[in-house]
């Protein structure tokens, strides 16, 4: 039985159909952070978000660059006054083609812990063509069935085998006992100094960025200079309003205790040179606090993803 | 290292050359046997040489050659590590040299001979078997035998235990400390010394319990690997104690045929120098391990002077010999430094921190004073079962099930759950 259950976790497509059956349950249901450190005083579902958009439409096509904060099952079309909706991945290629009949917006949006590793050099992961083709070449079978990456991850397999309640339940019992012996989380994570709010902590490594990371102003310069010129390179392109939007991780706002915080996301808003417009988050979130993100995880609730809807669709009106 | 499915082309070009070198050294005769032997050994080593080697003594022609004003025109190339091969070319050098003693006939069955080179259990990182164990067995038909059942899953049990429990909650002080030793202090270097020394152990033991464990619920018998090395009087009983199987190989393959102890005593001195130098090099291209081969070498040599040319002997007692395990310790924990930091200069920072009792202040580990503690305790634990319950018994089936879930449960909930892979592993 387990070496069946194992051998479903080798392939994604395998995985993926068990999870659409109902057979195995989604392990994040829960928040990336509690499925991180699985402590039970941070488990909370996570809600799903209704959109409140009424009304007409606007003749506008929204190209939506995003990460997991805005990717497909917690954001789509529905959520924008928009009638046209791409949305990309910001870290792969892609291609679009505009309609210049329309009111072509490009959000470029961005959590403020890779935006460092994104916008190192001029962002161009967004590519305009004439014709969309599908150019993405099929798997076989055998790979499609066993898509195994070498060194192995367990990733998948943790999810089959151990996503369920009784199980979690059981890796509560382990992180409770091991916070409360030896005050030990998983690495990933960390608990501020007052044990309220559980945060995605890691050291500097190559593409995460810690929100302690020591920034000297010449490097925010720098930055801005890739932004601005990211800006004038899609406007050139054809995009009628080209915006940035940079989501301030969680640990920014509830982990300050944690260390000297860099100040990231001001420090670029508030950029005298910066010419690409910004969605301003940091403000109504830092008001907000706790609010603004789900319990047992990294990314937004659905108010703080509302503020940021409605920023959204402010700048998608043609008018 | 890495696992890579084009390399078990290696390991398909090792097993054909050996399986028939072996027929043709047992064929041959006079120095036509060595000749075959040679190849197979050439072959063998070549490999070792190329994926392992090549670059370390690459880049040390490169220094020599930097230091008489030229360059070296010969570029390094980024070939990873097969997975196992150091061990498995082992394996399958001993099967030859027997052959070549006449201590074991030629194995007939191909597959058979293939299932000894890459018996799964050992392939990684072994115990490196003899023939006369392993071939046999295969040659042997089992019957099912629920206490082979029994033990092997209280081997894996206990292995694991090892690994998660103890090896991978002090890797968590020594990674910390190891990774940048100028920023800590003397004492907290020290201490991550001496973790380092039970990481080692539990990390490779535990690896050998699972090796075995594994093994032994097919029914096959590996050979043990560690006896407890921890409570040697002398660096000549470590090594009796610790990795026996390579310690064994490196005896019969190159010490013997160096002379052994038939030779003068000078000429001995360098027979054991040569020899741990040349097992510290197998543990990977780096002076550190040379260094760290060396050492041994040096602390053997020094123990057989001192006991030829002044004699001088503690009395038997429980203090004395508690006394010879306490510097034997002091030395194998030591040397270890050389064995896991990173890089020469970083081995020495690390023993003058040691040595210097000035920069003992401002101790600091990630681990908490509790997770300490509980180190101490688990790591005493281990020892005292270690030395006085070496076998686990298995023989009333409830008391199985109760001791198996037990500490399958113990590792589960106080196992430390990274992605540290086993250090032997990377050899």
């Amino acid at each position: 039985m387990f070496a069946f259950l194992w051998f479903l976790g080798c392939s994604k497509d395998v995985s993926v159909w068990l999870f659409e059956e109902g057979l195995t349950k989604d392990d994040y249901r829960y928040g990336d952070l509690y499925r991180m450190s699985n402590l039970s005083q941070f488990k909370e579902l996570k809600e799903t978000c209704q959109s409140n958009i009424k009304g007409e439409k606007v003749n506008t096509h929204l190209v939506l660059a995003g990460d997991s904060f805005t990717e497909k099952g917690r954001i789509d079309s529905s959520f924008f006054i928009a009638e046209n909706y791409n949305y990309i991945r910001i870290d792969e290629q892609s291609n679009i083609k505009l309609d210049t009949s329309q009111f072509n917006v490009l959000i470029i949006e961005v959590v403020e812990r890779h935006f460092r590793e994104r916008f190192a050099n001029q962002w161009s992961g967004l590519k305009i063509v004439q014709d969309l083709t599908d150019e993405v070449p099929e798997l076989s079978i055998f790979h499609r069935l066993v898509d195994m990456k070498m060194p192995y991850s367990t990733e998948l397999h943790e999810s089959v085998l151990f996503g369920y309640d009784v199980m979690m339940k059981v890796r509560e019992w382990k992180a409770t006992l091991n916070y409360k012996l030896f005050s030990r989380v998983d690495k990933g994570v960390k608990l501020n100094k007052t044990e309220e709010h559980l945060l995605y902590y890691l050291p500097s490594k190559p593409g995460i960025s810690s929100a302690f990371d020591a920034i000297k102003n010449k490097e925010i310069e720098v930055l801005v200079g890739t932004v601005n010129k990211t800006y004038n390179y899609y406007k050139g392109l054809g995009f009628d309003k080209v915006v940035l939007s940079i989501i301030p991780n969680k640990t920014s706002l509830l982990g300050k205790d944690l260390g000297n915080y860099n100040k990231l996301v001001e420090r670029i808003q508030n950029n005298k040179n910066l010419e690409m417009p910004m969605l301003d988050l940091y403000s109504p979130f830092t008001k907000m606090g706790t609010a603004a993100y789900a319990k047992g995880d990294t990314h937004w609730s659905c108010k703080g993803q509302a503020i940021w809807l409605e920023l959204a669709n402010l700048a998608l009106n043609p008018q | 290292m890495a696992f890579k499915p084009i390399y078990i082309l290696i390991l398909g070009v090792t097993i054909l050359v050996d399986y028939f070198a072996a027929f043709l050294i047992d064929k041959a005769e006079g120095k036509q046997r060595k000749w075959w032997l040679v190849l197979s050994l050439v072959a063998n080593i070549g490999f070792l040489a190329i994926f392992k080697y090549f670059n370390f003594i690459n880049q040390n022609i490169g220094f020599a050659l930097n230091l008489v004003g030229m360059e070296n025109p010969i570029p390094n190339y980024g070939l990873e590590l097969p997975i196992g091969l150091s061990f498995h070319t082992f394996q399958a050098m001993s099967y030859t040299i027997e052959v070549y003693r006449k201590k074991q006939k030629p194995e007939k069955d191909f597959i058979v001979y293939s299932l000894y080179v890459m018996f799964y259990p050992q392939l990684v990182a072994g115990p490196i078997e003899r023939p006369q164990n392993l071939l046999v067995q295969f040659h042997t038909y089992f019957v099912y035998n629920f206490e082979n059942i029994k033990q092997g899953l209280i081997r894996i049990a206990w292995g694991l235990f090892k690994k998660v429990v103890v090896a991978d909650r002090l890797a968590i002080m020594v990674d910390y400390c190891y990774s940048n030793p100028t920023e800590h202090s003397g004492s907290a270097l020290l201490l991550a010394t001496v973790f380092y020394s039970f990481q080692i152990y539990c990390d490779f033991s535990g690896y050998s319990d699972i090796a075995i464990g594994c093994a032994r619920l097919m029914g096959f018998n590996l050979m043990e690997n560690f006896n407890v090395p921890y409570i040697s009087k002398s660096i000549a009983e470590f090594w009796s104690r610790w990795h026996i199987s390579l310690s064994t190989w490196f005896k019969d393959y190159l010490y013997i045929p160096l002379g052994g102890n038939r030779v003068g005593e000078y000429r001995l001195y360098l027979n054991y120098f040569i020899v741990f130098t040349i097992s510290g090099l197998w543990h990977g291209p780096s002076w550190n391990f040379i260094i760290w081969g060396a050492l041994h070498g040096t602390f053997l040599i020094l123990a057989i002077y001192w006991q030829k040319h002044i004699g001088f002997k503690l009395c038997k007692n429980n203090f004395n010999t508690g006394l010879q395990i306490a510097f034997t310790f002091i030395l194998v924990t030591l040397s270890w430094v050389f064995f896991r930091a990173q890089g020469l200069s970083n081995a020495l920072t690390i023993l003058s921190k040691i040595a210097d009792f000035n920069s003992y202040a401002n101790f600091y580990s990630p681990l908490s004073t509790n997770e300490l503690c509980f180190s101490g305790l688990v790591i005493l634990l281990l020892m005292i079962k270690e030395v006085y319950v070496p076998i686990i018994d298995t023989r009333k089936t409830p008391i199985f099930y109760m001791k198996f879930v037990g500490l399958m449960a113990i590792s589960y909930f106080f196992g430390v759950f990274t992605s540290n892979q086993f250090i032997y592993f990377q050899f």
